[in-house]
């Protein structure tokens, strides 16, 4: 798990590791945070090339400007280059399989025993699950099979909402969207995002909430009932 | 010869001339501090007769001496307070002797050891519950200084005074008409099971709070007129508010143990008028988890101060050392804090003897909005393995004020427990 990250500031939490990199955490901040700051200066070298600071009339747009784009664009680039990663244990189904060919800690393969057809061409030879979607954690990381906790595609839609057109940025749809971002979900933290916390009486929570929300429509059921009665 | 003839007159005079020359001749020979011995009985220093400056004094000696004999002058074993001391009497034909009862000051806790099936008593004073009130009563009853001397004259003063003062005290007594007391208690350390498995809960101690003078020493043999049913300590703590003019008496017992347990309780208890000095939270556990994976956790608090626009506050926090604390344990049916969780110095003493987790803990305003929150970086934990945390703010002895929970006193704070499990690393 790695925290303080000098550029992604705003990650905190368990990462792809290895074993090579189990005790010397560090090494593994600084693999991932130097990436994601290469990353960004080829982007400030493109954003360079709009206009920021003009006349309203020749700004991109009136709703936001380039610092908006370049904060926007930095909570996407640090929360897809850095994966957040579950165990492979995890049962969660908002989780996406990644690296599923490779052989996990015990020795043994994951669905080693699955050689359908169907199995191959839903899972096994798409890249969605044979790789991560950073390819410097197959190449240097090298982990074992995991689980990831995609990062919200709001995350995504922002950076189109912000940024100039002239960059060319766009979502992905369906059926690549179900493989790269997650959605977002109230009560349970289902997507990744930026100074997201875990609430650790989360269960207590919903079930408050649900029991209240059976309450009231008894109870107006009943007072329905009552007033047509009468 | 022949005596001369007087007249009668004349042998009057002559009568008492006589007789006066004889009682200056006696006066002159023997004179009064021959036959007439007055001295001071030899009194042992600390008894003050003219210590009418403390401030119990007055209304407590008034009471006593308006209900007549000095058999029921209060004997404890405080400054300022009239403590008969005969030389010649033996303290037990004098009156009870109250030994062991401590004395609790206002916002001073106290920390002792209990052996099972004992009680340990404690009196928080009328005199703490706002000197100022006391000591007013004193400055406006200049007749009480009196009171000095042999017991024959004291009803009488003290019938003199009554009236005198009837009216100033009544006053006195409708302001004094009670304030608020918090009493709030924590096991520290606690027996340990000799067995391996334990099928009952641990024994816990029970507060006993009485604020009738009918019942001094409250405790499991002396139940009567007590302000509330006894109190069990839930986790280690126990607390209990009361309304009260009056001294006020606490009693801690500990059970017997049964078989399976040994050892004897240390526990710490407190009084105050401001507020409860040890707190326990039931509803909040004050803290978020960030994320964990197999040997560490990352956690942090909630905000500590609701106010984005102020950056004194933002600066003060960040300067601060963290008063908070997190204490982690593995779980499982019987750990080391088993029946302390909700006592701050039972934690404390439980995390430094157990295991080799650390916890680091710091100031951080990052994670939202740029607010201070407490941030802990929990190491050395296993994978796959469940733990049971508990958020404590240390307590000290200026007051820290959280948002939407109050302040933090001298005696800690524990927060509700929260539990998570490291990742399995597969």
């Amino acid at each position: 798990m790695i925290f303080d990250l000098e550029f992604c500031s705003d990650v905190a939490y368990a990462v792809p590791s290895s074993e090579t990199f189990k005790s010397n955490d560090s090494a593994l901040m600084a693999l991932y945070d130097n990436q994601a700051k290469d990353y960004f200066k080829n982007f400030t070298n493109s954003l360079d090339q709009v206009a920021c600071d003009t006349t309203s009339t020749a700004q991109y747009s009136l709703a936001r400007n380039c610092t908006d784009c370049s904060r926007d664009y930095k909570s996407w680039l640090c929360s897809v280059l850095i994966p957040r990663c579950e165990d492979w244990s995890a049962k969660d189904d908002w989780l996406q399989e990644r690296n599923i060919n490779a052989r996990l800690s015990n020795g043994s393969l994951p669905y080693e025993k699955n050689m359908t057809l169907e199995f191959n061409s839903t899972k096994r030879e798409r890249f969605a699950f044979t790789k991560s979607r950073n390819p410097l954690i197959d190449d240097k990381i090298k982990p074992g099979p995991y689980k990831e906790l995609l990062p919200c595609e709001d995350l995504c839609f922002d950076i189109v909402r912000s940024c100039p057109a002239q960059l060319g940025f766009a979502c992905p749809n369906s059926p690549a969207r179900l493989t790269t971002y997650g959605q977002r979900d109230p009560i349970e933290l289902k997507c990744n995002f930026p100074g997201a916390v875990v609430s650790l009486n989360i269960d207590r929570g919903a079930a408050g909430t649900l029991t209240a929300r059976f309450g009231i429509v008894v109870l107006v059921a009943v007072l329905a009932a009552a007033w047509s009665w009468i | 010869m022949q005596l001369p003839k007087l007249t009668p007159l004349q042998s009057r005079l002559l009568a008492s001339a006589i007789a006066t020359c004889l009682l200056v001749t006696i006066l002159v020979f023997f004179p009064p501090h021959r036959f007439v011995y007055a001295a001071e009985i030899p009194v042992p220093g600390h008894v003050q007769y003219t210590g009418l400056e403390e401030s119990t004094l007055p209304s407590t000696l008034l009471d006593d001496l308006s209900s007549g004999g000095d058999q029921q002058i209060e004997e404890e074993r405080s400054d300022g307070v009239y403590a008969p001391d005969f030389s010649y009497f033996d303290r037990s034909l004098v009156g009870r002797q109250q030994s062991d009862v401590e004395k609790l000051n206002n916002d001073q806790k106290k920390e002792t050891d209990i052996n099972p099936g004992s009680t340990k008593n404690f009196v928080f004073e009328k005199s703490q519950l706002g000197g100022k009130r006391a000591r007013s009563l004193l400055a406006e009853s200049p007749a009480v200084r009196g009171l000095e001397n042999t017991s024959g004259e004291e009803s009488t003063h003290a019938g003199v005074l009554s009236e005198e003062d009837l009216a100033e005290e009544e006053e006195l007594r409708k302001r004094q008409a009670g304030s608020q007391v918090w009493i709030s208690a924590n096991s520290c350390r606690q027996p340990e099971p000799t067995v391996n498995l334990i099928t009952g809960d641990i024994p816990q101690l029970t507060l006993y709070v009485s604020t009738s003078s009918k019942n001094t020493k409250p405790g499991p043999s002396a139940t009567n007129d007590l302000a509330h049913d006894p109190i069990p300590f839930v986790g280690g703590y126990a607390n209990f508010s009361v309304q009260t003019d009056t001294d006020l008496f606490i009693g801690v017992s500990a059970p017997s143990l049964t078989q399976g347990w040994n050892g004897s309780w240390n526990f710490e208890v407190a009084a105050s008028v401001d507020g409860y000095f040890h707190r326990y939270n039931d509803t909040n556990q004050f803290i978020y988890m960030i994320d964990t994976d197999s040997d560490s956790a990352l956690f942090i608090t909630y905000n500590l101060t609701k106010d984005n626009n102020s950056t004194d506050e933002v600066e003060r926090w960040k300067k601060m050392k963290s008063p908070f604390t997190m204490y982690t344990f593995p779980n499982g049916t019987w750990t080391p804090v088993t029946g302390l969780e909700r006592s701050y110095c039972g934690l404390k003493e439980q995390f430094n003897t157990t295991n080799n987790i650390t916890v680091e803990s710091s100031i951080t305003t990052k994670f939202g909005q740029g607010l201070p929150k407490g941030q802990f970086h929990v190491q050395g934990l296993e994978n796959g393995k469940t733990y049971t945390g508990f958020l404590a703010v240390s307590g000290s002895d200026e007051d820290l004020q959280l948002p939407d929970e109050g302040v933090v006193r001298g005696g800690g704070q524990v927060f509700q427990q929260f539990s998570w499990t490291t990742k399995a690393g597969m």
